[in-house]
């Protein structure tokens, strides 16, 4: 089992790095390590085929890769806190909090708040008032069911919210919204990056915390709370590194569906383990290579006409989706 | 050992009082009682899920109310009625989870862990079932599991909450007879609710009857004890 376990992990990196390479030469197959190097490191901004580089496909091919692995580990982090294979960040709400506090600065132009790290903090703030909104309800609410209807109806409201926000606005900026609503990939520049990488990190080595208490709570909460596990504080870590993945992507990419659901179900097919640091690694690999994949498929439509990200994860996802629920409910 | 110095039960008001209550290691206590009459209670409280009113619970000479969620894991076990098992998780993980309390903030299990769910699972003749999917056990071998695990975490006290309540026959028999030896063998204090009269009867050593009157447990010896008089007592 853990050899087959190891196969699937190299076999998914080797298919990361081919769909990197595939990304970030604009969805043809090439080795440019020269101009890649040369774009990062020795940017010649008289170099045309460098600007390229830098200002359109790194930051591109960067941002799926690491909004796969975010949106999928936080999707998992959710199903196993709520015991429930068809939780994730956006399916709870947790994105539309992000949505809503984005949508809210967008509106209203107060310039700190349009600025890189007040868009971040503003969208984490808003995933981590959902995120608490959603564990305050799951202490009520039994049935599991019932907490999905309570994560749709928070995007419901939000999404209610935010049209009456755009009833006041301007065009542009609601044009600004929607645009980013639709979930893309191209809105990073070159110089955000170490910000997003940054924040990164700080979800990752908060992981690193959760994996023996998530490895218990596969058996229920109480099990694990009488297996020495502190559950209010783990509870409220997981709701934190859930947020910071979920509101940091959300932030940059607009709030993609499907990614944070799916991923995590179809780790736990391949993988066959309940081992949360192999389930992590697994969401991570598996979520770069299907954002990958999506904006893939967008950058060969191009051509022909321009699909939304979230039209993409939405074909893709929701028969995954459908296919959990006929095998586990 | 497990002391209960002068104590009130309950969430809100007291369910249960009992004065003084010694239970010691190397013996098997059945709790019998009438639904709703605090068993399931006595037990949170045991375990240190919920405080007492008044009074302290003591293992081992230390309050389990005022020690942290994994000291308490070092000195008292759980096995719930059923544990419905998971896909993906071998009977050899969800025993090993037992080790939890003695592992580091990663959570990884020594040689020497590893060493003690295998002495386990040979003790209760499990090592066939180590590899299987625990949704894919039956019932009575979840249940073997479940005491598995709380075996390896080498605890003085374990406490059962209804063990044999999902069971047939046959295995709500072995895991009487499991109960009884392994109290004795390993010198851990076993205390389980049941509904099973007879079994109980059979093979615990001191019945802890839940008295509905003056809402406290009245403890009797096995060697004193009938049907008859446990009925009259606690319904």
């Amino acid at each position: 089992m853990r050899m087959n376990r190891n196969i699937v992990s190299w076999s998914l990196i080797i298919l990361l790095f081919a769909l990197i390479f595939l990304h970030v030469n604009g969805g043809v197959f090439g080795f440019n390590f020269g101009k890649i190097f040369n774009s990062i490191f020795t940017f010649d901004t008289n170099d045309q085929s460098l600007i390229i580089y830098r200002e359109l496909r790194i930051p591109r091919t960067f941002m799926a890769i690491f909004a796969g692995m975010g949106l999928s580990i936080a999707g998992l982090l959710m199903q196993t806190l709520f015991n429930n294979p068809l939780a994730g960040p956006s399916v709870l709400g947790i994105t539309s909090g992000a949505s809503l506090c984005v949508a809210i600065t967008m509106m209203t132009g107060i310039s700190f708040f349009t600025s890189d790290i007040g868009i971040v903090l503003i969208a984490l703030i808003g995933a981590l008032i959902f995120s608490l909104i959603i564990l305050f309800f799951s202490l009520f609410v039994k049935s599991q069911i019932s907490l999905l209807l309570i994560g749709m109806m928070l995007g419901s409201f939000t999404s209610a919210l935010i049209q009456v926000l755009q009833v006041s606005s301007q065009a542009n900026q609601i044009k600004a919204f929607t645009l980013w609503g639709f979930g893309s990939m191209q809105q990073v520049n070159f110089n955000q990056i170490p910000l997003i990488f940054g924040v990164f990190i700080v979800g990752v080595f908060a992981l690193i915390l959760l994996i023996k208490p998530l490895n218990l709570l596969v058996i229920g909460e109480k099990p694990t709370q009488l297996l020495g596990i502190q559950m209010k504080s783990f509870r409220m870590l997981i709701i934190v590194v859930t947020s910071i993945f979920a509101g940091l992507i959300t932030a940059y990419c607009g709030p993609i569906s499907f990614i944070g659901l799916a991923v995590p179900n179809m780790v736990k097919l391949l993988y066959k383990t309940q081992n949360h640091l192999q389930l992590i690694i697994g969401s991570a690999l598996v979520g770069a290579c299907t954002l990958l994949f999506c904006d893939l498929l967008i950058l060969w439509i191009e051509p022909y006409f321009v699909l939304p990200l979230n039209a993409v994860t939405a074909l893709i996802g929701a028969p995954v989706v459908v296919w959990i629920i006929l095998k586990k409910f | 050992m497990i002391e209960l110095i002068n104590i009130e039960i309950g969430y809100h008001s007291a369910l249960l009082s009992i004065e003084n209550l010694v239970l010691e290691t190397g013996k098997f206590y059945a709790i019998i009682g009438k639904n709703g009459i605090g068993k399931t209670t006595f037990i949170h409280t045991v375990l240190g899920l919920i405080p007492t009113i008044k009074g302290e619970i003591d293992i081992n000479g230390q309050n389990i109310h005022q020690i942290s969620a994994n000291q308490r894991a070092q000195l008292v076990a759980h096995v719930p009625s059923k544990f419905e098992g998971v896909q993906h998780l071998t009977a050899r993980d969800f025993i090993a989870m037992g080790r939890a309390p003695y592992t580091n903030f990663l959570g990884k299990l020594a040689v020497e862990d590893w060493q003690i769910v295998n002495e386990i699972s040979a003790e209760l003749g499990i090592e066939s079932l180590l590899n299987k999917d625990t949704s894919e056990l039956s019932d009575g071998e979840r249940q073997i599991a479940s005491i598995a695990k709380a075996l390896v975490q080498k605890t003085p006290v374990i406490v059962l909450d209804e063990p044999t309540a999902f069971l047939d026959y046959a295995n709500r028999m072995s895991v009487q007879k499991l109960l009884q030896k392994v109290a004795k063998n390993t010198n851990v204090c076993i205390i389980q609710s049941s509904h099973d009269l007879e079994l109980c009867l059979e093979f615990a050593d001191e019945m802890l009857i839940v008295e509905p009157n003056k809402k406290t447990i009245v403890p009797i010896n096995r060697a004193n004890c009938s049907k008859e008089k446990v009925i009259e007592i606690a319904f």
